[in-house]
This record gives C-alpha cells, structure tokens and sequence, in this order.
C-alpha cells in the first residue's frame, strides 16, 4: 500500500490546495494571482501524470504554500529561523520560513515542507513533487521574459521533468554568474545531482 | 645484430599498441546478459509495492550518509522524497521505520541499505511509507565480488591497476 491512499493530509494543506491560506499568511493581489497560476500548472501535470486525487490535491496546495511568506519583511522572516539557518540572502528566505512556519504549524509532510523550503534555491534532496514545484514557479505563464521558452518548456512537462529543471537550473546559474552573484552550495549541489539523472 | 634488435624493438612496440588499443576497445564491449544491471523499472522487488515514498535521516552524524543512501535508495527504484539530517546524531544503528502498517516496503528498504533493525511506528500525517534513520555505523553495501572470475580480457592492462 503506498502513503498516498491512507494517509492524512493535513487542513493547512487541504484548504490551501483551494486557495484558503492560514491567517499569518498575507499576500498581496499580484502574489496571489501568481499562486494561482503555479497551482493550476502543478494541477495540470499531477492530473497528466495519473496521479491519486490526494495526490493532485498536494500538489496543487503546494503553488499556495510555496510564496506563502514572499512578501513579509525580510527581517521578521529572518528571526523566524533558527539562528544556524538565518544565513539565506533576503530574497530567497521565504522559502524556509515558510516550511519552518507550517512545521510548527502541525504539517509533518516532509516532501511538501521541503518542496517549500527549496522552490527558490533547488537542492538534491527534492523528490519529483519539489522538482515540479520549482520548475511550475519559474514557468508561471505570467512571467514575461523569453515567454516563448518558458512555454516550450512548459510543453515539455511532465513528462520531461528531469530534463526542464535543468534548463532552467542551468539557465539560472548562468544569470548569476552573469551578474557576478554568489551561486549558494544547495544549488551548486542541485546542478552537480541533476547532471547525474540526465546520465 | 643492430637491425635485429631495431626489428624486435619495433615488434615490441607495435605488440604493446595493440594491446593498449584493444585494452580501451574493450570498455565498450556490452557486458553478457547476466551481469547488467536491472532497469529499476523492472526491478521484480519493486513491482509488488508499488510507489514506495521515503525519507532518510542521518543520525549518525557522517557527512554526506544520507545523500548517499539515498542514491542508493533511488538506484533501486524507491521514491526518496527527502533527505538530510536527524533533530540529533549520535546513534551507532540504522533503524528502518514503517509508516503505514505495510512492513514488506520497510524491510525492501532494509534489505537494500543492509539494515537489520526495522519496526513499525505508523504514522499517517507523514504521508509517508518508510523513514530511514541511518546511524555511524552504516556504510553502502559493496557489489558481491565473483568467486575467481577475472573481470575483463586477459590482455586489458588496465586489471594491472586495480
């Protein structure tokens, strides 16, 4: 019997998966429609993929929970976390705040809390629904630049998960190399991990 | 005698090219049936459970244990949907846990890591099959070396090296 028929998800995650978020979370209008669009994206592929009706429902909850905190101040995020991990540059701490918040929060899902807490900066450690949640959040149709290769990669899912996330990993450090911006170790490590699953 | 010994050198070295170049040739060679390694997707441990979602946890405090562990675990087939480090390390023994009241998965999981301890703590809110929590004393199981099998052609040079 596998987790998904059996298992409890949790309210948070439930009622995020329709669009109801808790009440420490606020967003603005233009957040919101984006949660939108990456929910119904990460919708789209569950459902291609055949996967379980809860399982759809969790990966759907995840384009609400990922941003949850994207628009707190960096600062209170930054004291939300534990002193050994507050070393995040400012505009990728609401990922980990947030999976720290919905931990304390009751939710125990580690895929969802880690596909939260990594949907910026990537990592090794992120099973398929944590891959999908990072390529769905880059690949929001309303984003405007190379719109014509955002949607062929969009195209490409899910069936071609692997091989997406890594055009767009790869695409990424190159912006920050370009940019002379420090590229962090997780996402060193996720390009070194994904380079080994296209062999 | 000098042209004797210039024709010998030459041979030797036309000998020592071939070997070389045959050597190399030879890791393209497809391996015989039995020795290539099983698609995880007809992997005939797998078939039966199904998706199998786990988690593995470093409670031994090695570095890069659970990352390993887990390639091993996802090279079998297994949905490894998190890994890092335990709230704690210091335990010497890898304990495999069972999530959801179905030990087959838990002790596939175990059989793969060489663990001997498993048990059944199920716990629904997880949405999780197995937790692996790995402890000092775990090391990757290594290939089972062939009973006095040579591996490789007996002119590969590179046998020399190993």
């Amino acid at each position: 019997m596998s987790s998904g028929a059996g298992s409890t998800l949790h309210p948070i995650v439930r009622d995020a998966a329709v669009g109801i978020l808790p009440d420490w979370v606020s967003v603005r209008r233009k957040r919101r429609s984006h949660m939108d669009r990456v929910a119904a994206l990460l919708q789209e592929w569950a459902e291609a993929r055949g996967e379980h009706p809860d399982e759809v429902v969790r990966w759907r909850s995840l384009g609400f929970l990922h941003d949850c905190l994207r628009d707190e101040d960096p600062r209170s995020l930054r004291k939300m976390l534990p002193k050994d991990r507050r070393d995040f540059p400012d505009n990728v701490l609401h990922g980990p705040a947030a999976a720290y918040r919905l931990r304390k929060e009751g939710v125990k899902d580690a895929e969802i809390l880690n596909a939260v807490a990594y949907h910026t900066l990537g990592s090794p450690s992120l099973g398929d629904l944590g891959l999908a949640t990072y390529a769905a959040d880059f690949l929001d149709p309303g984003r405007t630049l190379r719109k014509k290769w955002r949607a062929q990669l969009r195209e490409a899912m899910p069936q071609e998960l692997e091989p997406v996330v890594l055009d767009i990993l790869g695409a990424r450090i190159q912006y920050l190399i370009k940019d002379k911006r420090r590229v962090r170790p997780e996402t060193l490590a996720f390009w070194n991990h994904m380079l080994t699953l296209k062999r | 005698m000098m042209e004797r010994l210039r024709g010998l050198a030459v041979l030797l070295v036309v000998l020592a090219t071939g070997v070389f170049i045959g050597s190399a040739v030879s890791q393209w060679r497809p391996l015989p049936e039995a020795q290539r390694p099983d698609v995880v997707g007809q992997n005939p441990v797998m078939r039966p459970l199904g998706r199998v979602r786990v988690e593995v946890l470093n409670a031994g405090g090695t570095e890069s244990m659970a990352r390993r562990a887990t390639d091993l675990l996802r090279d079998s087939g297994f949905d490894v949907v998190y890994f890092g480090n335990a709230d704690r390390f210091g335990d010497d023994s890898t304990v495999v846990f069972d999530r959801t009241g179905n030990l087959d998965a838990a002790r596939a999981v175990a059989d793969v890591l060489g663990a001997r301890s498993v048990r059944a703590e199920p716990d629904s809110n997880l949405y999780l099959d197995v937790t692996v929590l790995l402890g000092r004393e775990w090391t990757p199981q290594k290939p089972e070396a062939s009973d006095g099998e040579e591996s490789g052609p007996w002119w590969d040079l590179r046998r020399l090296f190993r």
